[in-house]
């Protein structure tokens, strides 16, 4: 399965996926089953791509896209098994498909060769572990505004919601760090040094104290910090993530990274 | 595992409390502003000492200083345990404090997210900028970041013992596996050594080349049997004859790679189709056979259609290295079909290792794939590449690094803690 399958697979999965993001805003049941098929083609495609190109389809941004928008998806439909938020379900779509429509807009060249240094056995858990931390953290982003709003609006915070947020974002934390651990071990293996503040590693450092950040502000009680402050830190966290994800390549800091495609 | 915060009923609590503003700085018990107080104060404290005296002469915490130093640290945080009802203990063990030190060591990484850092070892030039003489192209080997690392290691390890309980497994095996991961890396630096070794083809080595132009001998001595590159199927383009440049397809190089397994494709207006593939060849008049030893590259032998006019060539095409000129097929109109330079699949050097203490073993050094010998890590690092194929040496990086168990400790631990973390979530508050 080429690239090429992308132009037909893909706006199979968008549909299914915008249809469904729909339907979950009515809180319809049948929105599960459309997002879970829509997730299915994705993953159909990626398994594909990787036995066609013979290496795992991670390499280009393009490819790590893919994996990011049925990561989005996926998670979305496991966090609604467990809260029933339907807006969040409604969100992972929405944003599995902005990935996927940039995918289809903008092809990029897809090159088949992998270079000696991503041959690795942890090349495969390093991106997965932080495409699917990338998802989980965006929700605790969307979750913080929900309450910010709460907060505003109704002058209360719901305690249901800072559970989720809490839980999303040890989760999400547990995830990213996973991949700093792979990525610093991989470092030592095609490297010699686990850690060598290269831009990358120094924004992905700061993107995980944000979260870290976040955990530790919540044991202190309402009395000693301001709950605003407190939800304001997820979606710092969440540009904080972009950066490190996209925006490092843009950096003065960036000229000689490893980690720059 | 939350028992604590959820004692303090924190999300309960009806938001209108005013927080308790009215407090005065440094009136117990200590909270956020003295934290961060205390903080930026020793950022500053770095800043000034930076400022004045330069980087900290962090090559001085070389064995067995640091060892002293990290027993020291342990001792210290020991007393910690013993005062865990003092007031100030409490506040270095408080969750303030770690956010206030995350949020100070956040920034300053920040800063060297933005600003290119000089590499380590530092070197501090002649009448340096007033940034320069802050430290903010070397923050990695600064004043205000040793401080500030010192503060989290100090406070994190207190937190470790006083907060310690066999009840909250996933807090310790996470701040246990942070703590000892910083310590390692942190004191272990001057321990670390890197060294760059060169090695010809057939040739014995055992000096290493430093920056400075010096050489250094090593307690190991490699001969290399031969280095080779393994390359993909390289792509092809179509170049342009008056511009000499590929032609463009939505804004990027049109490429097509080839593909032993799917031998047709299209590229721009043609229509190709790779009837021989030959990863290692040499030419013979206009065409290429199979090259049994010595220098070859990469050939193909390809039929093109050009889907506009109909008609059909064929030919072989070859990318050319140092020592071979390039190939390209002539399309017509003004348009050749170019291969362009294979991609690297492996760099293998095959070695054969001779140690101080007379072992000698033979083996690969590879990419992702070091040898160890020893106490050091064998890396491979680099070869001619003006000569690709050919290149007569590889380039191989030693390392030791004593504190590596140590670190290797902490990134299990810390590893465990995140898939606990992933487990059990932040549970519920009741
Ligand atoms: C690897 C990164 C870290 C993770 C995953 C982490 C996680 C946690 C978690 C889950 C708790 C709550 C424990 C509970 O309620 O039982 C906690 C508490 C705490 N952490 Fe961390 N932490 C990390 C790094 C740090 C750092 C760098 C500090 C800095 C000193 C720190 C200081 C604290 C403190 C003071 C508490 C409060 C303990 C209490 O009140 O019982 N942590 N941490």
């Amino acid at each position: 399965m080429s690239w090429s399958w992308h132009d037909y697979l893909g706006p199979i999965s968008v549909i299914l996926w915008l249809l469904g993001a729909y339907l979950a805003l009515k809180n319809r049941k049948s929105a599960l089953y459309l997002i879970a098929s829509g997730t299915l083609v994705s993953l159909i495609f990626i398994i594909g791509l990787w036995l066609r190109l013979e290496r795992p389809p991670m390499r280009t941004m393009g490819e790590t896209r893919l994996w990011y928008s049925f990561f989005l998806s996926t998670a979305g439909l496991m966090a609604f098994r467990h809260w029933k938020y339907s807006w969040l379900l409604a969100f992972t779509s929405v944003l599995a498909c902005i990935f996927a429509l940039i995918n289809l807009l903008k092809p990029e060249i897809h090159s088949r060769s992998l270079m000696p240094a991503l041959q690795s056995i942890y090349f495969v858990p390093h991106v997965t572990m932080y495409m699917l931390s990338y998802a989980v953290l965006a929700a605790s982003a969307v979750g913080s505004f929900i309450q910010l709003r709460n907060i505003k609006v109704k002058g209360k915070a719901d305690k249901a919601l800072y559970d989720f947020i809490d839980n999303v974002v040890c989760v999400g934390l547990g995830f990213l760090m996973l991949g700093l651990i792979t990525g610093a071990v991989w470092a030592k293996e095609a490297w010699g040094h686990y850690w060598s503040w290269d831009p990358k590693e120094t924004w992905a450092l700061i993107t995980l104290a944000a979260f870290l950040i976040y955990l530790h502000l919540r044991l202190s009680s309402v009395r000693d910090v301001s709950p605003t402050l407190v939800l304001l830190v997820p979606p710092i966290g969440l540009i904080l993530l972009m950066v490190t994800w996209i925006g490092v390549s843009y950096l003065p800091s960036a000229a000689g990274s490893v980690h720059v495609y | 595992m939350c028992s604590d915060s959820a004692k303090q009923g924190a999300h309960v609590a009806p938001l209108s409390s005013k927080a308790a503003s009215g407090r005065r700085l440094w009136s117990r018990p200590w909270g956020y502003p003295e934290s961060f107080a205390l903080t930026v104060s020793i950022a500053a404290g770095g800043f000034t000492a930076e400022w004045l005296t330069g980087p900290p002469p962090l090559a001085y915490l070389a064995w067995p200083f640091n060892l002293f130093l990290a027993l020291g640290l342990i001792a210290f945080i020991s007393l910690f345990r013993l005062f865990r009802d003092r007031r100030a203990v409490r506040f270095v063990t408080s969750a303030p404090m770690s956010v206030a030190l995350m949020v100070g060591l956040g920034s300053l990484s920040l800063i060297m997210g933005f600003l290119p850092q000089a590499p380590v070892p530092y070197q501090l030039p002649e009448n340096p900028a007033a940034s320069v003489r802050l430290g903010l192209d070397h923050l990695t080997s600064s004043w205000p970041l040793a401080l500030l690392y010192l503060c989290l290691l100090i406070s994190l390890g207190a937190t470790f013992l006083v907060r310690f309980s066999s009840k909250r497994l996933i807090f310790l095996a996470n701040h246990l596996g942070l703590w000892l991961l910083l310590l390692a890396a942190g004191l272990g630096a001057a321990d670390r050594q890197r060294e760059i070794m060169t090695v010809y083809e057939g040739g014995l080595e055992w000096r290493t080349q430093r920056n400075d132009g010096r050489t250094a001998e090593m307690p190991l001595a490699i001969r290399l049997k031969s280095f080779d590159i393994e390359e993909y199927p390289a792509k092809l383009a179509v170049i342009d004859h008056k511009t000499g440049r590929p032609v463009a397809e939505g804004g990027r190089m049109a490429l097509w790679q080839l593909d032993p397994v799917e031998p047709n494709g299209r590229l721009l207006d043609y229509d190709l189709e790779m009837l021989e593939f030959l990863p290692g060849a040499i030419p013979i008049g206009d065409s290429y056979v199979k090259a049994i030893a010595g220098a070859q590259v990469q050939a193909a032998k390809l039929k093109v259609k050009n889907l506009k006019t109909g008609r059909t060539i064929e030919g072989w095409l070859s990318a050319g290295e140092s020592f071979r000129p390039p190939k390209p097929l002539n399309l017509g109109g003004q348009r050749l079909l170019a291969m362009t330079r294979p991609e690297p699949r492996r760099f293998v050097s095959q070695v054969k290792v001779y140690t101080q203490e007379g072992r000698e073993f033979e083996s690969t050094i590879e990419v992702n794939k070091p040898l160890k010998a020893g106490s050091w890590l064998i890396y491979q690092r680099s070869y001619d590449t003006e000569a690709g194929r050919s290149s007569e040496w590889s380039g191989f990086e030693l390392v030791k690094d004593p504190w590596l168990p140590l670190a290797q400790a902490g990134f299990i631990l810390w590893a465990l803690g995140s898939a606990g973390l992933i487990i059990k979530g932040r549970g519920r508050h009741r």
